[in-house]
Formats: structure tokens, C-alpha cells, sequence
């Protein structure tokens, strides 16, 4: 059947008496870009830090390669080749460009990307690479926090809001070296809260609200006020009208 | 004369309670622990010295290359078995645990060396001195816990800013949810921090051993020099914790210099007055 990479089954999850997530399913096929979309609070973020073990959930509910990988260590989760660009970036402060790099990919396989392809990517890095990962603009450090993802070589790569607070020109930047990442054949989750890029990128799509899937599909299937709908809520968008 | 020697031997004073310092500074630093048993475990380092000097026959000096790795050892364990267990729900679990730690080595070594005070005699290195000019003598012995002193903090920045370790140290204490995702398993790296604690630990246990006669109880006291050299020099700094043992010792020189019974106080009032001049101390890297 389905060559997918990742499958999430019945997930719920959330926060202790919070619960964030009710019962999600979500495949990821292999070499596919989804982009996950939603309003604030829908889940998106639980989502993807239930998929690296930063979120307890059951064993079964996350399945990775067709193995079951829910609630296992985060780090046991990295070293099986998933990877996460943080929200808010989250570089290490006490450590510079270079640094934050190589401790993305110290511990990772050998693969297509090195020190020297990052920069190839990102060459204004190079230059910065002394550098306290802190000390650099908004997008030279998501610049940063993208590499050191990339320098895990992982199978499976998740973005979490990656233009959140960048002027619309870095965004444009960092965009473009999506397709080269892309090219390297790594499955890729896409958390945007600006649908229209993330579906101009994506192949398929899975919109969350307050906790479960609201649509799923292909983006040339849905109409943009569908789209808007399981976005917001059908009952908001008809109060709009 | 008598006051330059005071503040030459308040120095090199320094260097010993550097070593205190160090360790509990790079626990602190790595995974905000403050560990209260850190004083004992320089205690029972000295003890571990005297019975492996015993049982071996080796020099005191020589018997680092035990006293080290079994330190080390013993921290790593330490580490996993009791303290891993409680770290990052709140700052007052640990620590609470750490006492426990102090409390049962501290009673542990009564039972097993009774509460007499022992020493380690270490062949007239304790008493030799250079007779740098009239009046102004320096022993052996501080002079090489100084040296030893800054090699080992020098060792010990290497390990933080040149090796996958230090960028694991570090990376942990930044942001310790995102190091995991570096692959790095956070047990194993606050493991590796309490080892290498414990390996200046055993140092300095076999100084105090050599220095001074020590018993069951000596620890706490050793805790509060180190952790005074910690704050005075500044959280996150470990060139800065020499220089707070520095501070340090030669307050406590010069107040000898006045009264014998001013030797300690003035150490602790030295320490008072830098808190509420510069409340962070003097060079701090952490916030």
C-alpha cells in the first residue's frame, strides 16, 4: 500500500490537563512536502513536538517507517533521523554560527549535507560563522536553525513556523533554498500560518482546528473558501458574511 | 614585609579554594544544581587518597591516578542513579537530594574512619619553601596547588570551548529541551559534568589532605570556600572562580595578618561586601 514515511494514528496529546490534540491522523509519504495549516492554538506546534518525544503520547500513535516511535526519548527520535526546525529558532546562545552547525550533525550520519553544503545554501553563514548564533539578524539565525537541522542528514525534516516575525523580503529568501533541500529526496512537514506560501510549496495538506484534522487533501482539490473554512471554522467564516 | 607575604600567600591560598570552586561551578553552570554534597566529596576524596596511599604505598601525589577515575567513577553513577531522577521539575528537589548525599557520606565516613582527624604525609613537601626574599618565603605545596589550579581551569575551558563535549555542556545548559534534539541524551551529558565535577574533586581532595588535617566534618566548610570563590568570581565563569579564590584567600591572609581570629571572618565579610557592591560578582558569563 502507502509508501509513507510517517504515520500518525489516533494521536492525542497535549500539555498535562490540557489536552491539545484529539485523535489526529496524518500520513507523510516518502520525499512528499506537507504542509500542516491552522489557526493559532489548533495544534499545529503539539503536533510536531508529539512527532520528536518534547510532547508524551502512546507508543502506537506515531509510526515511523512503519515502526512504532511514540513517547520515546527525543534524542533516541533524532537518531533515527527526524529533525526540527524549532519555532522562535532556538539557537544556543553560548555557542557560535559554526558551532550551533556542527552540533546539528556531530552525532548524525554521514549524508548530503555538510558544513561546507549549509554554507553553500547559506553563504552570507560562512561569513558569520564566528559569530554568537544570537548575535545575527531574525533570518540569518532561522538561517542557522534550518542548517543545523539539516546538518543531522534526517529523513524526515519539520518546520515549525519558520517566517514567524521576518520582513517579507527574508522570508522570500529563505524560501528560495527550499527547493534545494527539497531536492535531496527528505520528507518534509511544513507548519506555516501563511497558507498561501505553504501551499505554493506543498503537495498536500492537512489543515487542523482546535485539535482535529478540519481537511485534508491536495491543494489544487480545494477551493480557497473551503480552505477557509476548516481554517477558521465554518461557523466563524458564515458569522463573517 | 609581613603584608606582602600575607597577600603572596593569600594568592597561592587562592589556588586551593579555585579547585573547591571549579567543580561546583561547572555543575552549576551545566545543569543549575548546586551541590551541597559538593564539600564531602572532597572529603571523602581525601580519604579515598589516604587508604589508596596506604594500600598501594604510592607518593599522595602520585595517587591521582586512582583517586581521579574512581572520583569520576563515582560522580557519573552519582549522577544517574540519584540525581538525574529529580533535575528539571524545580531547583529545590536536587538540591535537596545533594544534602541527603552530604548528610550520608559525612556520617558514612564517621562510621567508617571515626571522627579523628587524619593527614597525609606527602615526604617534607608540605614544609619545603622557597625563600623568595627576606621575609617572603613560598611553600612548595601552595606553589603547586596554584599552578595546578590554573592548569586544570585552563584544562577545563579547552573541554567547554574546543571538544563535542563542551558544545554538549553548553548546548545543554542553553536550552536543554532543544539539545536533545542535537541527539544528545541530557542523563548521559549531566553524567559526564558531575564525572569531570568529581575528577577536580579528587584534586582537590588530595591537596586538602596533604595541606591540612581533615575529618568526617571538614566538608561543609570546604562547600562554603567554594561556593563563596563561585559567587565573588561570577555564576558561569571558570577563570572568574580563581579569581574569586583569590579574593578569597587573601582576605582571609590579611585578616589573619590582623587577629588569628579574624582569618575566617574576614574571608565572609569580603564576600558580604563584594554581594552587595557587585551582586552578580565580579566577571559573570550567566544570567
Amino acid at each position: 500500500m502507502s509508501g509513507s514515511i510517517l504515520s500518525i494514528r489516533g494521536l492525542r496529546a497535549g500539555y498535562g490537563d490540557f489536552q491539545a490534540l484529539f485523535g489526529i491522523d496524518v500520513d507523510l509519504e516518502e520525499g512528499e512536502v506537507l504542509a500542516l495549516i491552522g489557526a493559532n492554538g489548533a495544534g499545529k506546534s503539539t503536533l510536531l513536538k508529539a512527532i520528536t518525544g518534547l510532547v508524551r503520547c502512546e507508543r502506537d500513535m506515531i509510526l515511523y517507517g512503519g515502526q512504532p516511535i511514540g513517547g520515546e526519548r527525543p534524542d533516541l527520535i533524532a537518531r533515527r533521523g527526524i529533525a526540527m526546525v524549532p519555532e522562535g529558532r532556538r539557537l544556543f546562545r553560548s555557542l557560535s554560527v559554526e558551532e550551533n552547525l556542527v552540533i546539528g550533525g556531530e552525532r548524525a550520519p554521514k549524508g548530503e549535507w555538510s558544513l561546507d553544503r549549509v554554507y553553500g545554501l547559506f553563504p552570507i553563514l560562512r561569513e558569520k560563522r564566528r559569530n554568537p548564533g544570537t548575535a545575527l539578524s531574525g533570518g540569518q539565525q532561522q538561517m542557522v536553525a534550518i542548517g543545523r537541522a539539516l546538518m543531522a542528514n534526517p529523513r524526515v525534516l519539520l518546520f515549525d513556523e519558520i517566517s514567524l516575525g521576518l520582513a517579507p523580503v527574508v522570508i522570500k529568501d529563505i524560501y528560495a533554498a527550499f527547493p534545494a533541500i527539497a531536492a535531496t529526496g527528505v520528507s518534509i512537514v511544513l507548519v506555516e500560518q501563511d497558507v498561501v506560501r505553504a501551499l505554493a510549496v506543498a503537495r498536500c495538506f492537512v489543515c487542523l482546528q482546535e485539535g482535529r484534522v478540519s481537511l485534508a487533501g491536495r491543494p489544487e482539490d480545494h477551493d480557497r473558501a473551503a480552505i477557509t473554512a476548516a481554517y477558521f471554522g465554518a461557523a466563524n467564516v458564515a458569522g463573517a458574511h | 614585609m609581613e603584608w606582602v607575604n600575607a597577600i603572596v600567600q593569600g594568592i597561592l591560598l587562592g589556588g586551593l579554594y579555585a579547585l573547591f570552586a571549579a567543580g561546583l561551578s561547572l555543575i552549576f553552570g551545566v545543569m543549575r544544581l548546586v551541590n551541597i554534597a559538593h564539600g564531602d566529596l572532597i572529603v571523602a576524596a581525601a580519604y579515598l587518597a589516604l587508604v589508596v596511599v596506604q594500600v598501594t604505598g604510592l607518593h599522595p601525589l602520585a595517587s591521582a591516578v586512582i583517586v581521579v577515575p574512581l572520583m569520576a567513577a563515582f560522580g557519573y553513577v552519582m549522577q544517574r542513579l540519584l540525581l538525574n531522577p529529580t533535575i528539571g521539575k524545580d531547583l529545590l528537589s536536587p538540591l535537596l537530594v545533594t544534602f541527603g548525599i552530604s548528610v550520608i557520606l559525612q556520617n558514612g565516613l564517621l562510621a567508617t574512619f571515626t571522627a579523628d582527624s587524619r593527614r597525609l604525609a606527602a615526604g617534607g613537601i608540605e614544609t619545603a619553601t622557597l625563600h623568595v626574599l627576606p621575609g617572603l618565603n613560598i611553600g612548595y605545596l601552595p606553589l603547586l596547588m596554584f599552578v595546578a589550579a590554573i592548569v586544570i581551569i585552563y584544562g577545563l575551558e579547552l573541554v567547554f570551548s574546543r571538544t563535542s563535549l563542551g558544545r554538549a555542556f553548553r548546548a545543554t545548559s542553553d536550552d536543554p529541551e532543544i539539545a536533545q534534539l542535537m541527539m544528545l541524551d541530557r542523563r548521559h551529558v549531566f553524567g559526564m559534568a558531575m564525572a569531570l565535577s568529581a575528577a577536580v574533586v579528587a584534586i582537590a581532595g588530595i591537596f586538602l589532605a596533604i595541606r591540612t588535617s581533615f575529618d568526617p566534618a571538614s566538608g561543609p566548610a570546604r562547600l562554603l570556600f567554594g561556593f563563596e570563590a563561585v559567587i565573588i568570581g561570577g555564576l558561569g565563569n571558570l577563570w572568574g572562580t580563581l579569581a574569586g579564590g583569590i579574593v578569597l584567600g587573601v582576605a582571609q591572609t590579611v585578616g589573619a595578618q590582623i587577629s588569628p581570629g579574624w582569618q575566617i571572618l574576614a574571608g565572609h565579610l569580603v564576600f558580604f561586601l563584594i554581594l552587595a557592591i557587585r551582586p552578580r560578582g565580579l566577571f559573570p558569563r550567566m544570567d
